[in-house]
């Protein structure tokens, strides 16, 4: 089999859509949509089959391909993947697909929007498969830059003018204009840029000067005071970009003013970017700067999320509503990062790709109810639902999401959130959560209400179409991934969880984790049990008594009493996260097929850390007794190294 | 896979792939009545499959069978388990579900005859899709599925209360029903995660402390006081009667308001450690009975009166499992499942014939409807716990368990319940089926056979289920021998009384000072003080908060951003002053900056 070079192809599609672009005439309008899709389309192609290339059993960084750049600054194009990066692929391919699919009909200089948004795409992509400091910098810049020509050129103006004795503000500065969103943006957002390059120029020269590669750079120990300083430029520049606390104010106006597909993007792709940096550059190459901010960055994600569903709510322009809730959203994404816990990071992760894949959805759709209607003041909408069924439909199931209904992909990013609050070491970040979710709840509800409900459309509104042709096939796109991954979220989440727990391991290796269950009642015989935990893509996981099982009905399973179940007690010294993939009913006659059911990552920490005695140890049913709660403490140093690169293709 | 178990995957996909048929082809469900055929042919299997399970478990109750993969993984632990779990208890809950659920829609197809056909085949996209998330609550193999299942049946219940989105009332009921309640499930989510951090997991039998198990019983009750309209937040229920009839019988009265008291009794492991949580059930069922039945014996709308009775029935329930009975509550539950869905049916039927509510456009509908009269008295007779129907053997069973307890204020109020019950079920019926025919009485007009035909189904379990009280506790493992105490003949007495001294005031017009003796409880009862009390929270904790977030957003914190913007275009037009391009003044800038220099070296 040729393996391809995936990700390459991958960032590089919507780029050499771009340069394709170029050469053809204006007239042209249908050929421009084509190229401009195809680039889109090869990218979610080639997410979904980095998606698929990706060996779980492996973990850790694959597909990697290096491309020196500038060898003497130790600068290299470093692309590889780990399991976070997957998730955020496939989201990025999703939502630049469909954001070409909704802006379809645009009818003004469609090259060189098409151009840009794809630029900004490949920057995006980029910075998710980045391992190089330098190269991740240039691709996050790629980003962001092209946001403010979009947002000038091809945005709209809020036209309904603010009442009231603060009316000179807005006259003022032309507040709700397009051209004051995109300067507010852009000017934010490089003030924020400033902030990393400082950062990420000290920590090269901190690290001696040699390279840019990420794994070096995050091995390497920095001195704590240096740190301590470096984490909030990093948590501020990046944060402005995720919408943290008091830097959000450019993404209502943004977001708002924004075309279509760039609202889309933005809020769906680019707000992750500033997430995800928080996270990989802050949290994992800074852990102990971290540690010591932690408690800032959880109590202003807590009144992000509190604060955005709050202001959502005393909205009455529909686009400012969802850009709202962008930023209350994306205060659960820093909040499931601040709590430094297994459940709180994979929330994180996994809320970045339901977030983006729902505000993609409300976005298209507010586009489409704008497009036709020529509003956004919802006070004026009412009853739309009948004359556009589909767009109501798929209004109602993002807001479930938002909401966090089970079933949609929100409600699971936001429990795995709340959980991982509540183990973490400020339990009551989880109430702030909560209390958004429940505001949003009711926000989100009394918009369907406004806007679809209700008698009506008033004889103003004489015209509007339904959803049709590829503005159909994009709500239909990202409807489905809602409801898909919430239904059977381990689809991403076997990708997020390994990776999650490799990289937390290493930056607190005091985190907090679940109790350990012994499984093998619960799961319907050892079937499920005995499978290996991360070894595909769960979907094909035997759903019943597997082999060695004798089928039929087995004697009250899942209701034996703990108590009676022999288990010797856990050995202490046992490496953390051993336990967890260990379900007893591997014990019997599992040990040859153990390696594949640990954790990736672990295998190399335990052959020289192991106490002699471990082995045996782990091959007998490990179970806490019925009276242990709590994890013992572990005993043993975390994995010493990062998951190993597993190169399979590209230059080296 | 054991043939059992794939049945009741099956009732899972059955409905499911229903949904998802008519999602996906818009085609099908616009043609509305195929569609509809095609949604109670599904219906009737999965009605079917219930039966064969339930059949087989009377067989062998003790059995329990699961089968189950994880849900979400959390450093690698599995979390959190989905699939299905089949005991006498889910069994039977499951053989409750499909039938009211068969039942409401073969009526609703006579019901909605008049809908387009577009709008019907959203209804049974609706219907299809509770009835799948109910049984998956039903089936869950622990607290994750079951909430999962939880939320999806508010959120049907959302979607069919605002079935008739374009009026008013109706999308407001649907809003305020979503936000009650997922108010009240903020607290099983909290719930869930104390569990989680304490066992690791989500099951029904979680080892936990019993400190931790009050704790995790008490977040629960939070939300089952939501979902099943307990005091105070059982202000959403009378609400939700302006969805269509066949809703309010299927959800808002025989199974999605019961499932707080099937998640108490699935989780009674947890719930019989929480001592004080079981106290304060106790205490609130009782409560909420007597509350809710006071205020259903001035309502004139015959669905309002049925929503209160609801409440207050499902009070009773609750507190027959606070007090201890988990077998009372869940009887209670069951039987009240079948005749209260008979009571909303034929209580359908009349709404389908005189195209009101009031009772004032009602009377004298006993010679127009009267196999739908006869129905409406069984089940009131069978409600107000008359010896021999089904309603007796099961409120019986809970007013023994409260006596047993020693709760004599719960036991009072439960006594009091079951006599106003009889009183105003009396008045329903009366001002229902007799004396005076009203104007749009006269022009009333039968129902169909698909309306017929639910009735007398659900007619059969109405009358008869109390008699299989004895089988019908095997299935909990549990010995039940029928047996008259003292409470039992005191609340035939009081529910006989309730029914004659009804027909007096009513009927016969007599001691019509009574009436007057409630009015003034039951207006203060009645009148919008929950309403407008639930109303000034949420303007004092929600309206007022955001509106200064946003006027703080708009002119503080983006007025700083502004501010700092004003700042540096303003210090640029001063400081760009200096640049006059005038070479003697930078010639003057430059000596001057020299002698400066100069002068500061010197004095070093």
């Amino acid at each position: 089999m040729i393996t391809l070079p995936w990700l390459s192809i991958t960032v590089a599609a919507p780029f050499i859509a771009t340069l394709l672009l170029l050469p053809i005439p204006q007239t042209q309008k249908l050929a421009m949509r084509l190229v401009a899709l195809l680039g889109a389309a090869v990218s979610l192609v080639g997410a979904l089959a980095v998606y698929h290339y990706y060996d779980l059993q492996q973990g850790g960084l694959q597909l990697a391909e290096n491309y020196p750049l500038v060898p003497k600054l130790g600068i290299t194009l470093r692309l590889a993947v780990d399991g976070w990066g997957v998730s955020l692929l496939l989201l990025t391919g999703i939502i630049i697909t469909t954001g070409v699919m909704a802006t379809w009909t645009l009818k003004d200089r469609e090259k060189e929007f098409f151009a840009l948004l794809l630029t900004l795409v490949a920057g995006v992509l980029g910075v998710f498969v980045a391992q190089d400091l330098f190269v991740f910098f240039l691709f996050y810049e790629i980003a962001v830059l092209p946001m403010y020509v979009l947002i000038a050129v091809w945005g709209s103006s809020n036209k309904v003018a603010e009442a009231g004795p603060f009316k000179f503000v807005w006259k003022m500065f032309d507040i709700g204009g397009k051209e004051y969103a995109a300067m507010k943006l852009t000017i934010m957002l490089l003030v924020g840029s400033a902030f990393i390059l400082v950062a990420i120029m000290a920590m090269f020269f901190a690290a001696g000067g040699e390279t840019f590669d990420m794994s070096v750079l995050g091995n390497m120990k920095y001195d704590l005071e240096l740190q301590k300083w470096l984490f909030p430029l990093v948590w501020l520049g990046f944060g402005t970009l995720a919408g943290v606390f008091p830097f959000h104010t450019w993404s209502p106006d943004g977001h708002a003013s924004a075309p279509t597909a760039v609202s889309m993007l933005h809020a769906g792709v680019l707000m992750k970017l500033g997430a995800f940096g928080v996270i990989r550059i802050g949290m994992m190459m800074l852990p102990e700067g971290a540690q010591f901010w932690i408690p800032v960055v959880g109590v202003v994600a807590a009144i992000n999320v509190v604060y955005g569903a709050l202001s959502a709510m005393a909205q009455k322009d529909l686009k400012y509503i969802i850009a709202y809730s962008s930023v209350s959203h994306m205060g659960v994404v820093m909040l499931g990062a601040a709590t430094l816990t297994q459940g709180g990071w994979n929330g994180a992760i996994y809320q970045m790709f339901a977030h983006g894949i729902m505000t993609g959805l409300f976005f298209a759709l507010v586009g489409l109810v704008y497009e036709r209607a020529h509003t956004r003041w919802v006070p004026s909408m009412g009853g739309f639902a009948g004359p556009m069924p589909i767009v109501a439909l798929f209004f109602t199931i993002g807001g479930l999401s938002s909401l966090g209904l089970p079933g949609t992909a929100g409600f699971v990013a936001e429990f795995m959130v709340f959980l991982g609050a509540w183990q973490s070491k400020s339990a009551w970040w989880a109430l702030p959560g909560i209390i958004g979710a429940f505001i949003t709840a009711i926000y989100v509800l009394r918009v369907v209400r406004d806007v679809f409900w209700g008698p009506g459309p008033s004889a103003e509104f004489h015209d509007l179409p339904d959803a049709r042709r590829t503005e159909l096939g994009a709500l239909i796109v990202l409807g489905a991934c809602i409801l898909i991954f919430g239904i059977w979220p381990r689809l991403i989440l076997d990708y997020i969880d390994p990776c999650t727990k490799t990289y937390l391991a290493k930056i607190d290796p005091s985190a907090p984790t679940l109790p350990f269950v012994p499984q093998q009642a619960g799961f319907g015989g050892a079937g499920a049990a005995a499978m290996p935990m991360h070894n595909s893509m769960g979907l094909g996981r035997p759903f019943g008594p597997g082999p060695g099982q004798p089928p039929g009905m087995l004697p009250n399973p899942g209701m034996m009493p703990r108590a009676a179940m022999p288990g010797p007690d856990m050995p202490s010294g046992m490496p953390r996260g051993m336990q967890p993939g260990m379900p007893p009913a591997m014990a019997p006659g599992m040990a040859p097929g153990m390696a594949p059911g640990m954790a990736p990552g672990m295998a190399p920490a335990m052959a020289p850390g192991m106490a002699p005695g471990m082995a045996p140890a782990m091959a007998r049913p490990a179970m806490l007794g019925p009276g242990a709660m709590p994890m013992p403490p572990p005993g043993l140093p975390p994995s010493p190294s990062p998951a190993g690169v597993a190169p399979t293709g590209g230059v080296q | 896979m054991s043939p059992l178990l794939m049945a009741a995957l099956a009732t899972l996909a059955i409905p499911a792939g229903m949904t998802l048929l008519f999602g996906v082809v818009p085609m099908l469900r616009r043609t509305g009545k195929p569609a509809a055929i095609l949604s109670i042919l599904a219906a009737t299997t999965v009605l079917g499959i219930a039966g064969w399970l339930f059949a087989t478990w009377l067989g062998n109750p003790t059995e329990s069978l699961q089968i189950a993969t994880y849900w979400l993984t959390m450093g690698g632990q599995p979390l959190g388990q989905v699939g299905v779990h089949l005991d006498g208890i889910s069994v039977s809950m499951l053989l409750v579900v499909a039938t009211v659920a068969w039942c409401v829609q073969l009526f609703s197809l006579g019901y909605l005859s008049d809908e387009p056909p577009n709008g019907l085949g959203r209804y049974f996209t609706y219907q299809s899709l509770f009835l799948f998330s109910m049984n998956l609550l039903v089936l869950a193999p622990d607290l994750m599925q079951l909430f999962i299942g939880w939320e999806l049946v508010g959120a049907t219940s959302y979607l069919l209360i605002g079935f008739w989105y374009p009026k008013p009332a109706a999308a407001k009921a649907a809003i305020k029903a979503f936000v009650v309640t997922k108010f009240a499930d903020s607290g099983l989510i909290l719930g869930l995660m104390v569990l989680a951090v304490a066992s690791g997991g989500f099951a029904w039998d979680a080892p936990i402390t019993p400190a931790t198990a009050e704790i995790v019983a008490g977040l629960l009750f939070v939300a089952v006081m939501g979902k099943s309209a307990q005091f105070p937040l059982h202000i959403w229920l009378p609400d939700a009667m302006q969805g269509p009839t066949p809703v309010s019988a299927l959800l808002h009265a025989a199974t999605m308001v019961a499932a707080g008291v099937y998640l108490i009794v699935r989780a009674d492991p947890i719930f019989s450690a929480a001592v004080h949580v079981r106290e304060f059930m106790t205490y609130l069922g009782a409560f909420t009975a007597l509350f809710a039945a006071i205020i259903a014996t001035v309502q004139t709308d015959i669905k309002k009166v049925l929503a209160y009775s609801t409440c207050s029935q499902l009070g009773y329930m609750i507190s027959g499992l606070g007090a201890g009975s988990l077998l009372g509550g869940y009887f209670h539950l069951t039987t009240h499942a079948f005749f209260k869905a008979l009571l909303f049916l034929a209580a359908g039927a009349v709404i389908h014939a005189v195209h009101s509510n009031e009772f004032t456009d009602m009377g004298g509908l006993f010679k127009k409807l009267k196999f739908v009269a006869i129905a409406f008295i069984f089940g009131s007779l069978s409600l107000a716990g008359v010896p021999g129907l089904a309603g007796f053997y099961s409120k019986d069973l809970i007013l023994e368990a409260v006596h047993e307890s020693g709760n004599h204020f719960a036991l009072f109020a439960l006594l009091l319940t079951a006599g106003l019950t009889a009183f105003y079920m009396t008045r329903t019926v009366v001002k229902t089926f007799l004396g005076q025919m009203s104007h749009s009485a006269e022009h009333a007009h039968g129902p169909g056979p698909s309306m017929t035909l639910p009735l007398l189904v659900l007619l059969v379990p109405t009358i008869a289920l109390g008699w299989a009280a004895g089988p019908f506790a095997t299935l909990f493992g549990k010995p039940y021998e029928f047996h008259m105490g003292l409470v039992g003949y005191t609340a035939i007495a009081l529910g006989l009384g309730g029914i004659a001294l009804g027909y007096l005031v009513y009927g016969l017009g007599a001691l019509a000072f009574l009436p007057r003796l409630f009015k003034p409880v039951a207006t203060l009862a009645n009148s919008s003080v929950m309403d407008e009390l639930w109303q000034s929270v949420y303007e004092i904790g929600g309206q007022t908060p955001s509106r200064a977030a946003a006027w703080t957003d708009r002119y503080i914190v983006d007025g700083l951003m502004n501010f700092i913007g004003w700042l540096t275009i303003v210090l640029g037009q001063q400081l760009r002053k200096l640049q006059t391009g005038d070479v003697q003044d930078y010639l003057y800038a430059v000596f001057g900056a020299a002698a400066l220099l100069a002068l500061f070296g010197g004095w070093r």
